[in-house]
This record gives C-alpha cells, structure tokens and sequence, in this order.
C-alpha cells in the first residue's frame, strides 16, 4: 500500500512539472508566432497589400511539404525533418526578392514548429501520465474497501 | 536522406513520415505555409490547409477537420483556438493521440488555456477522496 502511495505521489509530482513545462512552452509559442505575425504585417507593408496573400500560393508546381515529421504512436514521439532545398520553395511565391521581414517571419514561423512538437509531445506526455494516476487510484480505492470490509467483518 | 519524391524518405526512428495540417486565418496559414509545411495531396490535389475568414460556414471547417484527421498522411493539425471553439464538439471527440490536435494562437484572439480540450481533459483528475 505504502508502495501504491509513493508511486501515485511520484507521478503526480511528475504531472505537475510536465504541466508547468507545457505552459511555459505555450507561452513561448504564443509571443514567437506573434513575432511571425508582426513580420508577415511589416513585409506586407513593403510589398503591398496584394503582393503578400493566398493568391499568391502556387497550385502549378507540385506542393510537397518540406517540413515533414515522424510520428509514433506508442511510445509517443514526434520528430521534424527538413528538405534543406525546398525550405525556400513557399518563400519564392513572393517573390524572388522577399524583404528582410518575410524571412524573418519565416524563421519565427519555423520556430513556432519546433515549439508546436514540443507542446503535443508534453500534452501526451501528460495524458499518459493522468491515466497511469488514474489507474493506480483506482487500486488504491479498491485496497481501501478491502481494508474497511475487512475491519468491519473483524468487529462482527 | 533523399528529397520527397514518390516514396516518403527513410524516417529517423522508423515512424511513419507525415505532413502537418493548419487550419487558420490567411496569416497563420501563410505563416506556416513559409514554414514549409504545405502540401498538396499528389492524387487528390487536396491541401493540408484551410483559410478561414468571416464568411467560412461552421460546417465546411467541421467537414475539413474531419477529414484531415481521416488522412493518414497527416500527423499533427494545427488549429486557431477560436476557430477550434466553432467545432468544438469535434475536436473534443478526437481522443486517439494520432493525429496530434494542437490548439494555437491568432492574431486577433490570444492563447487561453481555459478553453483548451487537451487541457481541459488533463485537469480535473483528483477529488477530495483521494487524499485521504
């Protein structure tokens, strides 16, 4: 029982960080895809309001992905891969020459990727963790009536 | 490792290789889409992307939600948290852990942890009864 109770104190414990780390991670998320949104607005300024839109996007080409990522399912994991010679191919619908602006928020964009797999990585991370918890209270409640039938039974 | 042709590349720890899906507004989809991840499905020609703007209807973001998480190219989708409020009900009735649902921030409408579905299914877990 002593064994159940430290268990379930260390994973709530581990719970608890994780759910700190997940916040903080959002947060970051949050001030860096505002970073992408604020260069995507002053690159729009310096090319013009209709140089830097949907219509811009390329449907002739085909479009892959350059950013792709590897995901498992148990155990959870995801991981990024890059194809280094396409990453720009988005960037040149703009236009060869984009402003200082645009690449910037291409980086902040990227980043926000990078943060976006840290943040589903700790959300599952999390859900595992509550439903470990979960189990192991089950159990303990279950020893707990044991316990009282058994009292109760002594008494009679 | 080789560029994305016919056959997705080798993947570093043998899980399959996926795109990430964004459902947003034209900023965040043009973002992420300058991040490198949009794609345009080689036999379908569907994108992995939805732009939403005042005169999207409720149901078509639904309709595209869902069948993104029904691809099985897609890993993760990205979604603004106020337009994840709009279908809410869907997205809180997505539990497989594939694909991943991550709500994000938009421009107009900043990060509110309170709303969140993954973080509203984490909390709520201890009662009273189990600190006794």
């Amino acid at each position: 029982m002593d064994s159940l109770c430290e268990q379930i104190d260390k994973l709530t414990v581990d719970y608890l960080e994780e759910f700190g780390h997940l916040l903080a991670c959002k947060t970051l998320l949050d001030d860096t895809i505002k970073q992408g949104y604020f260069n995507i607005s002053r690159a729009r300024i310096i090319m013009g309001v209709n140089n830097l839109s949907r219509l811009q996007y390329s449907e002739k080409d085909p479009m892959i992905a350059s950013t792709t990522i590897s995901i498992t399912s148990s155990p959870f994991n995801i991981e990024k891969t890059m194809d280094k010679e396409h990453s720009d191919d988005a960037l040149k619908w703009f236009g060869l020459l984009s402003p200082l602006a645009l690449k910037q928020s291409q980086k902040s964009f990227q980043q926000t990727i990078d943060l976006s797999l840290e943040a589903c990585r700790r959300q599952e991370n999390i859900l595992q963790l509550k439903s470990q918890i979960e189990q192991l209270l089950k159990a303990k409640k279950i020893f707990l009536t044991k316990e009282n039938f058994n009292e109760n039974k002594k008494d009679e | 490792m080789t560029s994305g042709g016919a056959t997705p590349a080798p993947t570093i720890f043998g899980g399959k290789s996926k795109i990430m899906a964004v459902i947003g507004d034209e900023d965040t989809v043009t973002g992420f889409l300058l991040g490198g991840i949009g794609e345009l499905h080689a036999k379908t020609r569907k994108p992995n992307f939805l732009i939403v703007d005042k005169n999207t209807k409720a149901s078509d973001i639904d309709d595209t939600f869902k069948s993104f998480l029904n691809r099985d190219d897609i890993g993760i989708i990205l979604i603004s948290q106020y337009i994840a409020e709009m279908i809410r009900g869907t997205v809180e009735g997505h539990d497989k852990n594939v694909p991943a649902v991550l709500e994000i921030p938009s421009k107009e409408h900043p990060y509110d942890p309170s709303k969140d579905s993954i973080l509203r299914r984490a909390r709520g877990m201890f009662s009273i009864e189990d600190f006794k």
